[in-house]
């Protein structure tokens, strides 16, 4: 066993310069590195946690407006068929009174026109008898006298009916 | 007799029998711990060097035989 | 008593320049000395020196935001090996010494590495012969002056930590403990010195020797031993590195 304390001295002091030589060009310069890039990637971690963050809260939001539309559609759709049903009454209404008031009309119309053609009638009976009359009695008549009687007769023949 | 017949003995005997005990030990503690390793394979890491450092304390006492007997080879003229 | 010789000549260090000695000691088997010269360990030293400052500088130039290639590789290698020992000793520690366990982790296993690169040319009565690099940390003196680091670092971080609370741990529960802790203190960086030496010069011996064999077909024996020294090389790194922190942090957390 042969201990050199010069080789000692020798292996010493060349170890503390390789020590001191990594530190300062290998070990420093590549814990800088490491740590930047650890650094980067921490950021850019808590930017895409970040963003994903707004990202989820963004999507919340615009469900919830969704669902409020949805809502509001619904409601629009619900409105829009309570007045639809509102007007069709309306106008179901209107027309059946429309309908009424011609078939009212229309009842009207033709008993005017009844009245009418029998007032026509009775005037034709009244002339035709007043001819056959005076025909009958030879014997012109004052016409107004004619009328009147004749109009006497018809009303009587009307309540008589 | 040759006095150099003895050192070499010597040096024999020395790194031999001084292999014996270590060789044991280390035998019985590998053992264990590859048994531990087996047992739970989540702390394999941890055993291994706990290990290695027992090892290590037990190696050192064949090195010591082994530097006996270089001392003793160093005497042979 | 052939290959015993190889291995007695292959622990006198052959110095490439100077080589003269100035002090000598011998006490317990141990040979102290103070020699100063060139060995061809030292040029191996520099050479992964060198290699690590060349390839750091390279990984660590481009500060590309999505690294590729070597500089995804050296970063793979700091940041794995840093956060491996943060984990460790704890981030505030590791931030003081991050930076010297994982130079000891790349420079241990690159010295060890080397030891298996053939590479070592000498010239031996005329011809050429080619044979393994003697590795850096197949040295003592080399294993223990990084023993000797981090047995200044251990007491370093403790006293920087605990400041003169760290003493009370010599005496800590009684003050009949003090001679137990001292050699503690003592031991734990000596084997530390020892258990990288021993393994990765036994490794070299080993792979030495069987290379002196011609029983096997030459260059085939030693491989399967180095496919091993390759896993012995890394794990020897690796608890250098290891029990160097354990130590830092217990002497930190004293109190």
């Amino acid at each position: 066993m042969e201990i050199d304390f010069a080789q000692m001295i020798f292996a010493i002091t060349n170890f503390i310069i390789l020590m001191i030589a990594m530190y300062f060009l290998m070990y420093k310069p590549l814990k800088q590195t490491m740590d930047k890039r650890q650094d980067k990637i921490k950021g850019e971690i808590e930017t895409a946690e970040q963003l994903k963050a707004d990202a989820d809260q963004m999507k919340a939001e615009i469900t919830a407006e969704l669902a409020k539309s949805r809502e509001t559609a619904q409601e629009i759709i619900v409105r829009a068929e309570k007045t639809a049903e509102v007007q069709k009454d309306e106008i179901v209404l209107a027309a059946r009174a429309e309908a009424q008031k011609m078939i009212d009309k229309a009842h009207a119309e033709i008993r005017e026109e009844k009245e009418k053609v029998l007032g026509e009638i009775r005037d034709e009976a009244a002339t035709l008898a007043m001819l056959a009359a005076s025909k009958l009695i030879e014997r012109s008549l004052n016409d107004t006298d004619h009328k009147q009687l004749v109009d006497k007769y018809i009303e009587e023949a009307g309540e008589v009916q | 007799m040759d006095v150099n017949g003895f050192y070499a003995i010597g040096a024999a005997l020395a790194i031999g029998l001084s292999t014996l005990g270590p060789g044991i030990g280390q035998g019985l503690a590998s053992a264990k711990a590859l048994e531990g390793m087996a047992r739970q394979p989540e702390i394999i890491g941890d055993l291994r060097t706990n290990m290695l450092i027992c090892l290590a304390f037990m190696e050192a006492l064949a090195i010591y035989g082994l530097v006996f007997a270089f001392m003793l080879f160093g005497k042979i003229a | 008593m052939d290959a015993v010789m190889q291995v007695a000549s292959s622990e006198g260090v052959h110095y490439l320049a100077g080589g003269h000695t100035l002090w000598e000691a011998s006490a317990y088997g141990f040979n102290f000395s103070f020699t100063m010269g060139l060995t061809k360990w030292m040029v191996v030293f520099w050479g992964v020196m060198l290699f690590m400052i060349i390839a750091g500088t390279i990984g660590a130039r481009k500060k590309a935001l999505v690294p590729s290639g070597w500089q995804n590789f050296s970063e793979w290698t700091y940041g794995g090996l840093s956060n491996f020992f943060s984990k460790m000793i704890g981030p505030h520690l590791g931030k003081t010494f991050g930076p010297l366990l994982v130079t000891f982790f790349i420079f241990i296993l690159l010295s060890n590495y080397s030891g298996m690169l053939p590479l070592n040319f000498s010239m031996d009565e005329g011809t050429l012969s080619l044979s393994n690099l003697q590795a850096p940390t197949s040295v003592f003196s080399v294993t223990a002056g990084f023993a000797l680091i981090v047995f200044f670092c251990t007491h370093f971080a403790g006293f920087k930590e605990n400041k003169l609370r760290y003493f009370k741990f010599f005496v800590s529960p009684i003050a009949f403990m003090l001679p137990f802790t001292i050699i503690d203190v003592v031991i734990h960086p000596f084997t530390l010195a020892l258990r990288l030496f021993g393994n990765i010069h036994g490794e070299e011996t080993v792979v030495e020797q069987l290379m002196q064999l011609s029983v096997f077909v030459n260059g085939w024996a030693p491989a399967i031993i180095e496919v091993l020294g390759m896993l012995f090389g890394l794990i020897q790194a690796l608890i250098f590195s290891l029990l160097a922190a354990i130590y830092i942090s217990e002497a930190a957390e004293h109190f």
